[in-house]
């Protein structure tokens, strides 16, 4: 065990691999700030890189992509309130507030020692506790897969703002258009109208470029030929250390990677669950709800170690069982099959070296994430220095590569461009276009892990009560409608007596 | 004014990229200069999984055989139709090779509207053969296949990657010949099924051996039979459904295509190409780690067989009621 540990140390400081680190959390930055291409479509892209590379540089070259990418997408979030990947939807509502009121500096650190915390608690469980964490998650079947999802849309409660009632209507909308394509039961199309893209479904990346990116820039674009002067000069004001953040802010980071590392153990999640889930948990924790949504740090630790709570305990079923529980695992087990490894129980048995490798690799790449982002925070602080009418045209083509490069068709475009004019004229109604999102990404969650509960147990709904971890969300999700409007109703008939007396 | 211009700027661009449509070049090929630039494999389903990874690898080593790059590019979507509509209704010149699986020819067109047929393309060679295995879990009552024939009072759950499937059907046809009670639950890819059998959600699952046999060298789970006529190689002591009195021959397998239109000595130097990367000692090196069974079949024995399975899957789909 010594032997192994001192050779996998000595394996991670050669030069090659140290290089192929730091490159990759580059790539993964950029891959994740820009809108429209994520941490995914980074590892994907790279994957024929690793070819010749040795297996561990070339899963530490991947986790690199990863484990910024995530973390890169705040970036996009808190600037030009457009999150970088799905995963940083939640960073939006509170990043973009605070820079808006010139705390752009403040949030982009606040984001990154969250995602960094996150991201070492991550890697440490998997280091630690990968065995234990692999055998909770193999009891997330299909009652506790839809309780889990049934309690995250609860938290469309917690994004809408002020209109509940608009809230709800955009979250099941999302849910609805979630359900366009191929039934994932029994393989009908539906809403589909014969068309053979349609069948395949909307896909999440380009809707998400649209609702936030593409009615940003139109939004933007009415603007651009004002001058603005006033916000430029308060940009660069007094930032607040990362150990104040640290001592403010350590409970919300704690727990929020907790959440992330749980989430990411279960195979068929995600970060973008594992954040909402995160900034859902601080809110109801603080107590400062009124600012979560208008600029809170607070909502920003919350959220982003969740995401990044997600990027080492993801490799624990990909490791230990040889499953990969989203598309960036499935592509970096095609790296490993490639290598000649193939991943499952017997990885450990026989390459423990390489296994040690990877995950005290995996605490350097989150090392290397600090350093950087300490660099690239100061500069991308200054993006508002950049006139409108050159950012967003940028932006723009931007979106478009985005889309297309999703799955390489026009289609994704288009839902790109529809998605866009939703996210532009919806708002302005008052209906927000965050619970929208939550409906599309936990939305199938629901539906499919609803309808295979229900094919398990004939079709008798007690499987969700029955079920102890399933029974825990649910009452979760039960509480979390029903203890605001207790409260409400609580402090109306106090105010009713007070007002009697 | 300002306010609405800008949106109403934007509604014309969806409109003109609606209206944009794909050129295409009118090269002449011929065997002799062909590649003459990048070849792209098209693989209707996404990266990392084992149609990749096989594409990947053959990409590898067909650019090892040629002076151009080949490229895999992944669109997947709707069970590989979107793809293979594409490249069927585009007809794109040999420098696109399509990557699928039979499927996609022999049960979707039996599910669904779909607007390609296998009339669309020219086979070059078939590639690899993945035959499928009923599983349980090693905590499972049934020790042997003949323990769950006997066992027709149990109410049974099975999981599968997708309905319509083969590994779908093939469990179908098994449980209905063999009057057992069986409720489907569907998941999205042969992994999720996986790891729900894994974790005792449901009770059997059909599956590919490639990514599974980790799980049973592990004792975590137990192969009760195979879906093919004979026994397979690498499972000799796994008995086939045909010699337990179940007749079903299910087995995927996949091969390379490109559009009909591809001149016969262009696709005769593509077979050659294929046929020298797949010789390579870095794609069999690949084989053998991905636990897959090379099927080295022409081009005219993949579309005689495609025509014959076309035929046989559509009948057991109508059986269960599937058809469009």
């Amino acid at each position: 065990m010594g032997d192994v540990l001192i050779n996998s140390l000595l394996s991670i400081f050669e030069f090659q691999t140290l290089l192929f680190m730091i490159l990759g959390v580059v790539l993964g930055f950029i891959f994740g700030s820009l809108p429209g291409l994520t941490a995914t479509m980074g590892v994907a892209l790279m994957l024929p890189v690793t070819y010749g590379l040795e297996p561990t540089t070339a899963m530490l070259f991947l986790l690199g992509i990863y484990c910024a990418g995530t973390y890169g997408g705040s970036a996009s979030a808190i600037l030009i309130n457009t999150p970088g990947t799905p995963a940083s939807a939640a960073t939006v509502i509170d990043g973009y507030a605070l820079a808006e009121k010139g705390k752009a500096a403040d949030a982009l650190r606040m984001a990154l020692l969250a995602s960094v915390v996150g991201g070492l608690f991550s890697a440490l469980a998997l280091l630690l506790i990968a065995p234990q964490l692999s055998k909770f998650a193999l009891n997330f079947g299909p009652p506790e897969f839809f309780a889990l999802a049934f309690f995250g849309l609860t938290m469309i409660i917690s994004v809408s703002g002020d209109n509940l009632r608009k809230g709800i209507i955009m979250g099941l909308l999302g849910m609805l258009i979630a359900t366009v394509g191929l039934d994932p039961i029994s393989g009908l199309p539906r809403f589909s109208f014969g068309d053979s893209y349609m069948m395949g479904g909307i896909n999440l990346i380009p809707a998400l470029i649209g609702l936030f990116a593409i009615s940003e820039i139109v939004k933007k674009a009415q603007t651009a030929h004002i001058h603005k002067d006033e916000k430029i000069s308060n940009i660069d004001k007094v930032v607040m250390s990362y150990r104040t953040m640290i001592k403010k802010f350590k409970k919300t980071m704690l727990k929020s990677s907790f959440i992330g590392t749980i989430i990411g153990a279960i195979p068929g999640t995600g970060p973008a669950i594992a954040s909402f889930l995160s900034y859902n948990e601080a809110r109801r924790a603080s107590k400062n709800k009124e600012e979560f949504g208008k600029g809170s740090l607070d909502g920003i630790a919350a959220a982003e170690s969740g995401n990044n709570g997600v990027t080492g305990a993801t490799l624990i079923p990909l490791l230990t069982l040889g499953i990969p529980g989203d598309t960036v695992t499935a592509v970096m087990l095609g790296a490993l099959m490639m290598q000649g490894l193939a991943p499952g129980p017997q990885l450990f048995v026989n390459y423990a070296d390489m296994m040690y490798t990877i995950m005290l690799g995996l605490l350097l790449v989150n090392i290397f994430m600090f350093i950087q982002g300490s660099f690239t925070t100061k500069v991308f602080a200054k993006i508002k220095l950049v006139p409108t009418n050159l950012l967003m045209p940028m932006l723009l083509i931007l979106c478009f590569i985005g889309a297309f490069g999703v799955n390489n068709t026009m289609f994704d475009v288009r839902v790109m461009l529809v998605f866009g004019l939703i996210g532009y004229f919806l708002p302005k109604f008052g209906f927000p276009v965050t619970p929208m999102l939550l409906g599309i990404v936990l939305g199938p969650i629901a539906e499919t892990s609803f309808r295979q509960a229900l094919a398990i147990s004939d079709g008798s709904y007690m499987i969700f009560l029955t079920k102890p971890i399933s029974l825990v969300f649910i009452v979760l999700a039960v509480l979390s409608i029903l203890l605001p409007i207790i409260k409400v109703l609580i402090s109306k008939s106090h105010l009713n007596k007070t007002q009697k007396s | 004014m300002n306010k609405i211009f800008l949106p109403i700027l934007f509604v014309l661009i969806i409109s003109l990229i609606g209206c944009s449509s794909n050129a295409s070049g009118d090269k002449e090929l011929s065997g002799e200069d062909f590649p003459s630039e990048t070849i792209e494999i098209v693989v209707p389903w996404s990266a990392g999984g084992s149609s990749d990874q096989t594409a990947r690898a053959l990409a590898e080593a067909m650019s090892n055989v040629v002076d151009q790059n080949v490229v895999v590019v992944n669109r997947e979507g709707a069970g590989g139709t979107i793809a293979t509509t594409e490249v069927a209704t585009q007809q794109p010149d040999a420098h696109t090779i399509l990557f699928d699986a039979v499927g996609v020819f022999t049960t979707q067109p039996h599910l669904t509207e779909v607007q390609y047929s296998i009339d669309d393309f020219s086979a070059i060679k078939g590639l690899t053969y993945e035959p499928i295995v009923l599983v349980v879990n090693a905590d499972s009552p049934w020790e042997t296949l003949d323990d769950l024939i006997a066992d027709t009072d149990t109410r049974i759950t099975y999981a599968h990657s997708g309905a319509g499937g083969l590994p779908d059907l093939a469990q179908v046809g098994f449980f209905h010949q063999a009057g057992i009670e069986a409720e489907s639950v569907a998941y999205e890819g042969q992994n999720p099924a996986i790891t729900a059998l894994l974790g005792g959600h449901v009770d059997t699952a059909a599956a590919h051996p490639g990514g599974i046999m980790q799980h049973v060298e592990s004792g975590d789970l137990r192969i009760l039979g195979i879906f093919s006529p004979e026994r397979f190689e690498d499972l000799p002591d796994v008995p086939t459904f045909e010699e337990k009195g179940f007749p079903i021959d299910m087995s995927v397998w996949k091969f390379l295509l490109v559009s009909k239109e591809t001149p016969d000595d262009v696709v005769a130097k593509l077979e050659e190409i294929v046929d020298e990367a797949m010789k390579s000692p870095g794609y069999q090196e690949f084989l053998e780690t991905a636990n897959l069974t090379p099927q080295e079949i022409s081009g005219d024995e993949v579309m005689e067989r495609l025509q014959a399975q076309h035929e046989e899957h559509g009948a057991v789909i109508e059986k269960m009621g599937l058809s469009k």
